[in-house]
């Protein structure tokens, strides 16, 4: 399912959270990578029809989500985790996935509750189902929510910070679990976690203080950093950035810092890096 | 390993499943977790096992509904209606105990204080009435009430027949309990002269919870009516007539149903009960 955001803005009072987005996201995983208060949320509610853009148009599958009815439809076609799953305090795992799956038009009983176990199955939580969710750790619940974005087999699925309090067996199951369901639809995930998007992302999108500095394919965001990323001694006052790694060496992001400094493959952490260190180095320049 | 060929195991009930006796709960949660017996089973048997222990095991997960969802589903009410109007925060227990106990001595002090000239001040019961409901109609929907809101808000489940819905049987509920504490109190409320006002201040604060927060909704409405008896009050007017007479329940009823449309007109063109910015 394709996804068209054209000159997408976002305000909240005074207050700028999304400025001129201009986004075309494929069938595949798409990860929004940025910082805190980058907009990847408030963009994550617009994709979802939750919040409504100041400006600007967003067609999901190509319906315009600026009507009733292409919202309307956009949402019998999508999936959507929130940054925050909410719950009465009273539900079980199961209520609440039932509950989504009820609002999500799966009429049939039989076949909902069948679809309810799969998808409660698929992030492993069988043995919980008939527990209530306000006695599940914050981890499990996540699992609550991502069960419930997937129980009705959605064409876009929409994750805001879905690995967030995931223990690492999980992260992982979560990441075969994506994948697989991302070979016939439409997944975007936001995170601040670069290695999410390393692990499973076909596309990135880079957003900073709510404007786009990158979108490609990982790769392409990998090869920004070509040639920028050294192993030093020293940092000099025209590097970026700098860290000293595990093994005690200092690595530099920016210009080659001394003639003794050796050269390194850049990771996607170091692309991403340079690339919000820029913007944010040309910001304060104007 | 062949457990199931342990007779004291819960598989020995398999002779039930194959004589046509419905088969233990037990059985089948076993038969979902062992490998074995589920091929064991799987090869006496000539079903799809995993479609029919999957439905078995759902059924066996899924809750129990509500006495409030039955009486819905009786009304032949939308599954996904009845379940909205039931996960209402309003109509939880807690709230409709409080909102009991409110009106109850509300009634009982407007029959021990009540006895003398009914007519010239404010019965309790009338005057908390439209108080108590105008609180729980601001409660019943929203982001800041309802923790599934986000969820709620992006399937395609109309939030305008939502709202509605909630706010309906929010009221009757509410009703129901003010018509029993009126007519066991004998007072002038029996007559159901509180249901106009009471809708009036209701949808008032819906109106202004739905633009800005249920407590602003609260307290929007409870001004305005207490403001509004105050004002009888003090002209010196008697209370029963002045607000629970025929003009006034006429006013009353104009006002709800205005507020009434303004608010399905802002829900269904989306500019109330917007989300608050992320992180805030």
């Amino acid at each position: 399912m394709r996804v068209v955001v054209e000159n997408l803005s976002r305000s909240f009072g005074s207050s700028k959270v999304l400025r001129d987005l201009e986004l075309t996201l494929e069938a595949g995983i798409t990860g929004i990578l940025g910082p805190n208060g980058a907009g990847k949320t408030t963009l994550l509610r617009i994709l979802s029809t939750a919040l409504a853009p100041s400006k600007g148009s967003v067609k999901v599958g190509g319906w315009d989500l600026s009507t009733p009815h292409g919202r309307t439809e956009a949402r019998r076609r999508l999936g959507y985790l929130p940054q925050e799953v909410g719950y009465y305090p009273r539900f079980t795992v199961f209520q609440l996935v039932d509950y989504i799956a009820v609002l999500k038009e799966l009429d049939d009983r039989a076949d909902r509750h069948r679809r309810v176990r799969a998808a409660i199955d698929a992030v492993g939580l069988s043995e919980v189902a008939r527990k209530r969710i306000k006695t599940l750790s914050g981890g499990m619940r996540r699992r609550v929510g991502i069960a419930q974005a997937i129980v009705a087999d959605p064409e876009l699925l929409l994750l805001d910070e879905p690995t967030g309090g995931l223990d690492p067996e999980q992260r992982m199951r979560f990441r075969r679990l994506i994948t697989s369901l991302a070979a016939d639809r439409t997944v975007v995930l936001s995170t601040h976690l670069v290695e999410d998007i390393a692990a499973v992302c076909t596309n990135v999108v880079v957003l900073w203080q709510g404007r786009v500095l990158f979108q490609g394919q990982p790769a392409q965001l990998r090869e920004r950093a070509a040639g920028m990323v050294w192993l030093a001694d020293t940092v000099p006052e025209s590097a970026l950035l700098s860290w000293r790694t595990e093994e005690g060496a200092l690595r530099v992001i920016g210009p080659r810092p001394t003639p003794s400094a050796v050269g390194i493959e850049p990771t996607l952490e170091d692309a991403y890096l340079l690339v919000t260190n820029c913007a944010l180095a040309d910001a304060q320049l104007r | 390993m062949s457990c199931h060929l342990d007779p004291s195991h819960p598989l020995a009930s398999l002779r039930q499943i194959q004589t046509g006796v419905v088969p233990a709960p037990q059985v089948l949660e076993h038969l979902a977790r062992c490998a074995d017996c589920e091929q064991f089973v799987a090869q006496e048997l000539p079903v799809d096992l995993d479609r029919v222990f999957g439905g078995v095991l759902a059924e066996l997960h899924a809750p129990r509904t509500t006495l409030l969802e039955r009486v819905l589903d009786r009304l032949r009410l939308p599954v996904w209606l009845a379940r909205s109007v039931t996960a209402a925060p309003a109509l939880q227990g807690s709230w409709l105990a409080c909102s009991v106990v409110v009106i109850s001595l509300a009634a009982l002090a407007g029959t021990l204080h009540g006895r003398g000239d009914v007519g010239a001040s404010v019965p309790p019961l009338l005057l908390l009435a439209p108080c108590v409901v105008a609180a729980a109609v601001a409660f019943c929907y929203g982001p800041r009430v309802d923790p599934l809101f986000e969820l709620t808000q992006v399937t395609p489940a109309s939030r305008t027949v939502a709202l509605l819905a909630r706010m309906g049987a929010v009221m009757a509920v509410n009703s129901v309990v003010i018509a029993v504490a009126s007519g066991l109190s004998g007072g002038p409320g029996a007559a159901l002269a509180w249901f106009p006002s009471m809708a009036a201040v209701s949808l008032l604060s819906a109106v202004v919870a739905a633009r800005t927060r249920p407590v602003v909704g609260v307290g929007a409405g409870l001004v305005i009516w207490v403001s509004t008896v105050l004002a009888v009050s003090s002209a010196g007017l008697r209370a029963t007539s002045a607000l629970w007479g025929a003009p006034a329940q006429l006013c009353y009823g104009v006002a709800a149903l205005g507020l009434g449309v303004l608010l399905v007109h802002w829900i269904r063109h989306e500019r109330v009960f917007l989300l608050p910015q992320a992180g805030l």
